[in-house]
């Protein structure tokens, strides 16, 4: 009970831990895992940063693992923007900042629910998979917590959107350091969430998150909601060895197994890369949503404008435009000339589109300024292709 | 044979599933169908968006389907049907927010009936659509809040028997709730009603025989409360709007129950502190840096002897049953930059006034970082607020913290002239007076056993030494 005592375990234990780290050089692929019989507790630490391969590694563990086994994985992932299963893109992300942007992020939608967030080499994911019937959402968060503590970072605690916040000097508010998601299946559950430990990006993150076109956009489906973030100031790696321990604590001594490139070749996690990856399912999951520029949309049905400028209106459904409605000051509504460009826009894929100064047949001087805006809030980045 | 025994089962199940659907709204005649409604994937579930639908009119479900994702508060769940049909009409689209649970989704039927007839099948055929029920007494809708306490806590929540429980685990023990369980027991007449009415049948106490919710419950709720939000006035001046926290929701929540089901009166008395204040100084002078004991501290020991010889007061309105604890554990009421918190001190007629400074110091500290346990703030049997550190404060009276039967408000000091015998004649003396006023719980204390708590309060305050009684 004796406080140098303490200090003397606990020194000893961290000792003991990056002995264990480095025994388990040898990385086991993660098919191995299902046949071990009773592997009640794993730890995995991924060496990828690749955010379409780390996602589908945690999706592997999730539907594959033992029924009743506690599972952690801790992955840090290269400059990317993670958008929830049921966001739309144009709405959470500001593509002209991400056109532009030297780190050329990768725009990612992940199969949680929940809301937009950054991960960079400067932000350590976590992700504990256990048994539906054990869920909560507070246990892991909690854990991470005590994780934090015990590297000195006494200001941290959970609040009641679960999310981890930190006190700052700076402001009685607290700060947001990590935020949570989560998806339950009928046996296995999963929370995942970030950490902002040392990004370097941190002052631009609002900045890649809020869109331009949020206010142009109607959209169904989840929205974010933003918080104030901070970084907590702590090494990578200390914070993986603190939330190790943390979980060994709880769920017993395992040894970590470190997971990498070789696990893309399991053909169920290649799988789920090719999904992940591909712009039907980043851009075509995009639950319904009504564009209308320059005047913004009033409500998610399509409606006359009333306005004396040009205005193009669609909704687009799974990414596609299905109606639109372009109000023309020359024109009547439902003259020829609106109707074919109205006409001429639907079947259009919003993702593919490159200009839209040719799906728009551009005449009048006031409709390049409207093409060139929505060039700007529309047109997708880099394609996930060039950025596995 | 046996396929067409479970056949008729089948429908039978069907058939009565779709009774208090489809015997309602006959406007137009529809073949045999069930609506699916919105299921409680988790214990507090009230409401979710819809996802994407896996499957289409027309498909065929087998039992362990997924049928459509749905998204409750970050968390991605599958909706998996677990009985076989064809999914004949789809009633909410993928993308739709906040459907609460119990309201129609999706249109079944049989194998081998023309999903082509629910073309026109609209929600008002379904049965119509109801607004997400509120928060059940015990539980917060969407956040794991704890919170015996007047409001909800920053730091993480547990449970106890009162306390909100964080969902899909723990107390119930996960099961997911089929969503025909979730039917509202109400007479067809009676969700008709409802239905044209706008009330939220959920929310009813039901009359009837096995507590069905009859027609006339109906009538009585909807002459009862105007819930519709009126249409939006004209584009006011400038203001600000905060979306509600779940914390705010929860102490909303917490304090109008308390309020509608505890019939509160007051009773406030002038205390003297003069001997009292006497005591302190004297006492902190020989503190030695040990301890500095505050007015708060004897009042704490105070309340604690006064619940003591008036036990009733110590107790809980529970169901079928008063508890009357052995011990007194006083919830102290403190102000934290997220809101008010009452950590609790635990048997305070067994601890001395330096032992409870202590403890008091101690619980603010980490109530104020968000560093509380839940057997922290969860439980006790009284709670004092002490807004004494206000100087504009002569008194107030606060809310009883449910399930407890009482609270003490204090107000500040003051000085007031007192008249005093001596032998020249009458002459003022400055007294020291505090004036607290006490909420109780007439379900549990009455009002003569409300003063009796009161007497003794301000018996062993104005004679501080009898604290060692």
């Amino acid at each position: 009970m004796s406080p140098s005592r303490g200090l003397n375990s606990s020194v000893l234990r961290i000792l003991r831990l990056s002995k264990v780290k480095l025994n388990s050089n040898q990385s086991r692929t993660i098919s191995i895992f299902t046949e071990i019989p009773k592997a009640n507790t794993q730890i995995y630490v991924s060496r990828s940063h690749s955010p379409y391969l780390n996602l589908s590694i945690e999706h592997h563990l999730l539907t594959k693992s033992p029924a009743e086994s506690t599972i952690l994985f801790l992955y840090t992932n290269k400059p990317s923007i993670i958008i929830g299963r049921n966001q739309n893109p144009w709405v959470e992300c500001n593509h002209a900042a991400i056109r532009s942007s030297p780190l050329q992020p990768l725009l990612v939608r992940r199969r949680s629910g929940g809301g937009t967030v950054w991960h960079d080499e400067g932000n350590v994911n976590y992700s504990v998979i256990c048994p539906t019937e054990k869920f909560d959402r507070n246990k892991h968060a909690e854990m991470v917590v005590r994780a934090l503590h015990s590297l000195d970072v006494q200001g941290a605690k959970v609040n009641e959107r679960h999310d981890i916040v930190m006190n700052t000097p700076e402001s009685t508010v607290p700060f947001k350091i990590s935020g949570s998601a989560y998806k339950l299946t009928r046996l296995r559950s999963l929370h995942h969430g970030t950490c902002l430990l040392s990004s370097p990006n941190l002052k631009d993150i609002g900045k890649y998150l809020g869109s331009p076109a949020k206010k142009f956009i109607k959209a169904r489906g989840v929205d974010s909601v933003r918080s104030k973030i901070t970084n907590v100031h702590v090494g990578n790696e200390d914070f993986e060895n603190a939330v190790v321990e943390k979980f060994r604590d709880m769920y017993g001594n395992v040894e970590t197994t470190f997971v990498g490139e070789e696990e893309g070749t399991v053909p169920a996690i290649e799988k789920g890369v090719e999904e992940l990856s591909s712009p039907d399912w980043i851009y075509r999951q995009t639950p319904q949503f009504h564009f209308s520029y320059p005047s913004a949309p009033a409500s998610e049905e399509l409606e006359p404008v009333q306005t004396r400028s040009w205005n193009i209106a669609f909704i687009a459904r799974n990414g596609v435009i299905t109606k639109s409605i372009e109000h023309n000051i020359s024109s009547a509504p439902g003259d020829s000339n609106s109707s074919s460009v109205e006409n001429s826009i639907i079947g259009t894929n919003v993702y593919e589109v490159t200009d839209w100064a040719h799906i728009l047949p551009v005449h009048e001087q006031q409709e390049i300024p409207v093409a060139k805006a929505m060039n700007d809030m529309l047109l997708v980045g880099v394609t996930p292709a060039q950025g596995i | 044979m046996f396929t067409a025994v479970l056949r008729r089962r089948a429908l039978q199940q069907t058939s009565s599933l779709s009774y208090q659907f489809a015997r309602c709204y006959a406007a137009k005649s529809f073949p045999p169908h069930t609506v699916v409604s919105m299921p409680a994937l988790s214990p507090t579930m009230t409401a979710g968006n819809i996802g994407t639908w896996q499957k289409k009119p027309g498909d065929a479900i087998s039992p362990g389907d997924v049928l459509v994702e749905i998204e409750t508060d970050k968390a991605q769940m599958d909706f998996e049907f677990q009985e076989e049909g064809v999914l004949a009409k789809i009633l909410k689209d993928s993308g739709t927010k906040d459907v609460a649970v119990g309201n129609p989704i999706a249109v079944m039927i049989e194998e081998g009936e023309d999903a082509s007839a629910f073309e026109s099948f609209t929600l008002e055929d379904a049965g119509g659509e109801s607004a997400p029920a509120p928060p059940p007494k015990e539980e917060a809708s969407e956040s794991s809040e704890p919170a015996d306490s007047q409001s909800g806590t920053a730091p993480p929540s547990s449970k106890t028997e009162s306390a909100p429980v964080p969902e899909e685990t723990e107390s119930s023990g996960g099961k997911l709730q089929p969503a025909l369980e979730r039917q509202p027991n109400a007479s067809a007449a009676a969700v008709r009603l409802a239905i044209e009415t706008g009330v939220k049948i959920t929310g009813l106490k039901g009359t009837g025989t096995g507590g069905q919710i009859t027609e006339s419950d109906v009538k009585k709720a909807s002459s009862g409360g105007a819930p519709s939000a009126a249409p939006g006035a004209a584009p006011a001046a400038s203001y600000t709007d905060t979306p509600i926290s779940s914390m705010r929701k929860t102490i909303a929540n917490r304090l109008t129950e308390s309020m509608n089901q505890n019939p509160h009166y007051f009773v406030a008395a002038s205390v003297s502190v003069s001997k009292l204040l006497k005591l302190r100084a004297a006492l902190n002078a020989s503190a030695d840096g040990q301890y500095k004991l505050s007015v708060n501290d004897f009042l704490i020991k105070a309340v604690g002897v006064a619940c003591k010889k008036v036990p009733t007061v110590n107790s809980s309105w529970r169901d079928g049953f008063i508890r009357q604890f052995d011990n007194v554990d006083v919830s102290v009421a403190v102000a934290t930059p997220v809101g008010l918190m009452t950590p609790i001190v635990k048997s305070v007629d067994g601890l001395g006034l330096q032992s409870i400074s202590a403890q008091v110091k101690d619980l603010g500290k980490r109530a104020r970082d968000g560093k509380l346990k839940p057997e922290e703030y969860q439980g006790g049997t009284f709670t004092i607020s002490n807004m004494g550190m206000n100087p504009a404060i002569d008194r107030f009276t606060a809310v009883i913290n449910p399930p407890q039967a009482g609270i003490l408000a204090v107000g500040t000091t003051k000085k007031v002239a007192i008249p005093v015998e001596t032998e020249e004649g009458t002459s003022i003396e400055w007294d020291d007076q505090i004036v607290v006023t006490g909420s109780f719980d007439h379900k549990v204390v009455d009002g003569a056993v409300g003063g009796e708590w009161i007497k003794e309060f301000k018996k062993v305050v104005e004679n501080p030494l009898e604290l060692m009684l």
